[in-house]
């Protein structure tokens, strides 16, 4: 059953020369020192060197070596603490007890002078390793940014609960002495004392970093002409699930805010920590590809494996679960917490163990996984790897959709991706449940315990009437759910063909069910949000507002059933038209 | 639940609260919300906590803190633990079937700090499936001007001091 990992070694090129070739800064004067050029270029010189230096973090380097060299290689590895997951019987947990000692791969690391100005920068390779070219006797020190950094990303981990400081990890300020090489080992401590953290939890930083590294590498294997924007992931030990001012550190969840093109990650220790928990790190890494590089119409809110979602939200956190596990290689999804980190829940993300549907992240997940993967289990006869999926994802037929973004219009531009690939999608989506046959859904007959939702979109032209309904509950396991928010029976879907740009008048009208009642709109053209109406008056929203012509897509939902409120709201119904 | 605490820290805190001020606003407005935007969770157990997740008590006083968890049908376990420097009177643990389970907490800062009640929750679905959920109320007994003290001055580094070997 194990899931073939794409590969993890590969550098980019530009990471490859980086780290062969030295990135030159201007060059700084300092501790009273001349300004002193770095060389570019490790330099070959024929100095010998028997170079027996030891040093602590004092910084004074003690050397015995009798060479002569005008430059030294600079060089060295950086490493962090990393602690496994652990799992045993049903229990899951941090393994404080299987501490692994791991490269900080691709990270950029700068060599600064004695006033802490960078006189060069570089990074690591896959193996932690670095290498700079120094005057000979020269004071510097080796900073290592938790940062990712090249022409094509820009991935940093701050403090939001700092002024959104950098976290850095230095080495001492030390001169470079005189031999041909001196070497400077770097290892990040996690700061643990056996039952709670006693020190500074250095490894966190870089522990995240790896696990964005992995991603990154999926999605640069796949596609190495992506240019990614700038990312900040916030970590911090501050950082807890309370809901409140993230400046200090209440950020209720880990998450990714696509407002601030931020991952916020959990840090509090004995209530919920993520920095090792590279499951959830890479499933909110998914969000961002997803947001960034494709399109998301996604609502977000909170969100479980078992019940029905909007198919938007389905679509997205399916897809962030399975980008977790197609970036680790491994088919179990993890998350860890509670008092010393000692508990945990996970699930298989190849074997959908919850509810099918299109409105299941279960489902969604395991349809994209098994897309992915190699093994080719009954029902599975694909094993394209992440190259068409993410083809998929940026294709211009799946971004100028004009309705929203789900598995529909995922697997109908997948097919068209890889024609060869549609009887095997097709065979996956029956799987799940799935039946819609196009980008729209049509022919879709699960109604996930609510016969309203169907069929998923209705379409309308000037002076059409359409009637759909809203509700914060449903039939599941033969029990009444409630559903507020992101539930698949809050909000209905209407395309809106319009004939000519002009303006427009767009109505809902209470038809039946709870009254007083508050119909609300919010309108899409091809996954560009396009505005909202969210009106006081009861039972009618009419919404005037200029339209250019082809179609769009309107979001129809009772505020009652979206304030996370169950007590208020229900089953109601809108007409809904425009003129 | 009840934190035992030392004598000592008792009569210290206790000391601290009879002249403790009438709490102000917040003191800090961080500008470092997500303003725009959907923000997406990761996934967890169908546990939402409905009620108030931040509260501000005066050391020494006496408040009660309601809990409301909205439930996911199934089996619902609750554990509470609280931070140092807080008394909290109520069940440490309990166990739900509801859609909703209420608990009222008498909760008594012992010190000027921002501590947490750790909320942590296990729900077994009908169909057997596991899933956990941290959550957390904030006891913010800090007065504005302690809560001013508490801002780290801007830097632009986190600057963590490497294990090093240098040879």
């Amino acid at each position: 059953m194990g899931a073939s990992p794409h590969r993890l070694t590969r550098l980019p090129r530009s990471l490859l020369l980086a780290s062969a070739t030295l990135v030159l800064f201007a060059c700084g004067g300092g501790g009273g020192q001349p300004a002193q050029p770095v060389s570019p270029t490790p330099p070959k010189t024929e100095t010998s060197s028997s170079t027996a230096t030891i040093s602590s973090s004092s910084g004074a380097v003690a050397s015995s070596s009798q060479a002569t060299a005008e430059t030294v290689q600079l060089q060295g590895r950086v490493t962090f603490d990393w602690v496994a997951p652990g799992i045993s019987g049903n229990s899951i947990f941090l393994d404080y007890g299987n501490l692994q000692v791991r490269p900080a791969r691709a990270v950029t690391v700068q060599l600064l002078d004695s006033l802490n100005n960078p006189i060069a920068t570089t990074r690591t390779n896959s193996n932690g390793e670095y290498q700079f070219s120094v005057e000979a006797n020269r004071s510097v020190k080796v900073r290592v940014k938790a940062s990712l950094d090249a022409d094509n990303y820009a991935i940093a981990v701050k403090d939001n609960t700092s002024s959104d400081a950098e976290y850095v990890l230095d080495g001492s300020l030390a001169g470079s002495g005189t031999s041909e090489v001196q070497t400077r080992d770097l290892h990040a401590r996690l700061g643990w004392g056996g039952s709670s953290y006693i020190s500074e939890r250095q490894s966190a930083p870089f522990a995240i970093l790896d696990a964005v590294y992995e991603s990154l590498m999926l999605v640069l294997d796949a596609d190495p002409t992506v240019n990614l924007p700038p990312l900040t992931v916030y970590w911090s030990v501050n950082n807890i699930a309370s809901s409140g001012n993230f400046g200090d550190g209440d950020i209720g969840s880990s998450l990714y805010s696509t407002g601030a093109t931020a991952i916020y990650v959990l840090g509090h220790a004995d209530n919920d920590t993520d920095e090792f928990d590279k499951s959830v790190i890479q499933h909110e890494f998914g969000h961002y590809i997803e947001d960034k590089l494709s399109r998301s119409e996604s609502i977000g809110g909170s969100h479980q494996l078992g019940l029905p979602l909007d198919m938007r939200v389905a679509f997205g956190e399916g897809f962030g679960n399975a980008f977790a596990s197609m970036s680790s290689g491994s088919i179990y999804y993890l998350d860890t917490y509670g008092q010393a980190q000692s508990s945990g829940f996970g699930f298989n993300v190849e074997t959908n163990r919850y509810s099918q549907g299109y409105y299941s992240e279960a489902a969604v997940q395991t349809i994209l996984f098994d897309i992915f993967d190699d093994d080719s289990e009954n029902g599975d006869s694909l094993a394209l790897g992440f190259e068409p999926i993410l083809s998929a994802l940026r294709h211009p037929d799946y971004l100028s959709f004009d309705g929203y973004s789900s598995i529909f219009s995922f697997a109908s531009v997948l097919k068209t991706v890889s024609p060869a690939s549609t009887a095997g999608v097709n065979e996956l989506l029956a799987g799940q449940g799935i039946s819609g046959t196009d980008a729209y859904g049509a022919d879709e007959t699960a109604t996930g315990g609510a016969g309203f939702t169907l069929p998923i979109y209705q379409r309308i032209s000037q002076g059409e009437v359409v009637e759909v309904c809203s509700d914060n509950k449903f039939e599941h396991f033969n029990t009444t759910i409630e559903g507020e928010y992101n539930s698949h029976v809050n909000r209905r879907f209407v395309l809106l063909d319009v004939p000519a740009t002009a303006n427009y008048t767009i109505t809902a009208t209470r038809s039946a069910g709870l009254s007083p009642s508050d119909p609300d709109l919010t309108l899409y053209r091809e996954g560009t949000w396009a505005g909202f109406s969210e009106g006081a008056a009861n039972n009618t929203e009419s919404w005037a507002r200029r339209l250019t012509a082809g179609t769009y897509v309107l979001s129809v939902y009772e505020a009652a059933n979206v304030d996370d409120n169950s007590g208020t709201g229900g089953l109601v119904c809108f007409d809904v038209s425009f003129n | 639940m009840k934190n035992q605490i030392t004598t000592a820290l008792l009569s210290g805190v206790l000391g601290l609260s009879l002249v403790a001020p009438v709490l102000a606003k917040p003191a800090l407005e961080h500008a470092h919300q997500p303003s725009h935007g959907e923000t997406y969770q990761k996934p967890g157990a169908p546990v939402r906590l409905a009620s108030k997740t931040q509260y501000r008590v005066a050391v020494g006083q006496e408040a009660a803190i309601d809990l409301v968890l909205k439930l996911a049908p199934g089996e619902t376990q609750v554990q509470m633990q609280n931070d140092a420097g807080l008394i909290v009177d109520g069940p440490a643990s309990w166990q739900s079937s509801d859609a909703e389970s209420r608990q009222t907490l008498t909760v008594t800062p012992l010190a000027a700090q921002k501590a947490y009640i750790h909320v942590y929750v296990e729900h077994r679905s009908p169909d057997g499936h596991v899933s956990t959920r941290a959550l957390a109320v904030a006891i913010d007994s800090r007065s504005a001007q302690q809560a001013l003290k508490s801002v780290k001055p801007a830097k632009p580094f986190i600057e963590m001091q490497a294990a090093e070997t240098i040879y």
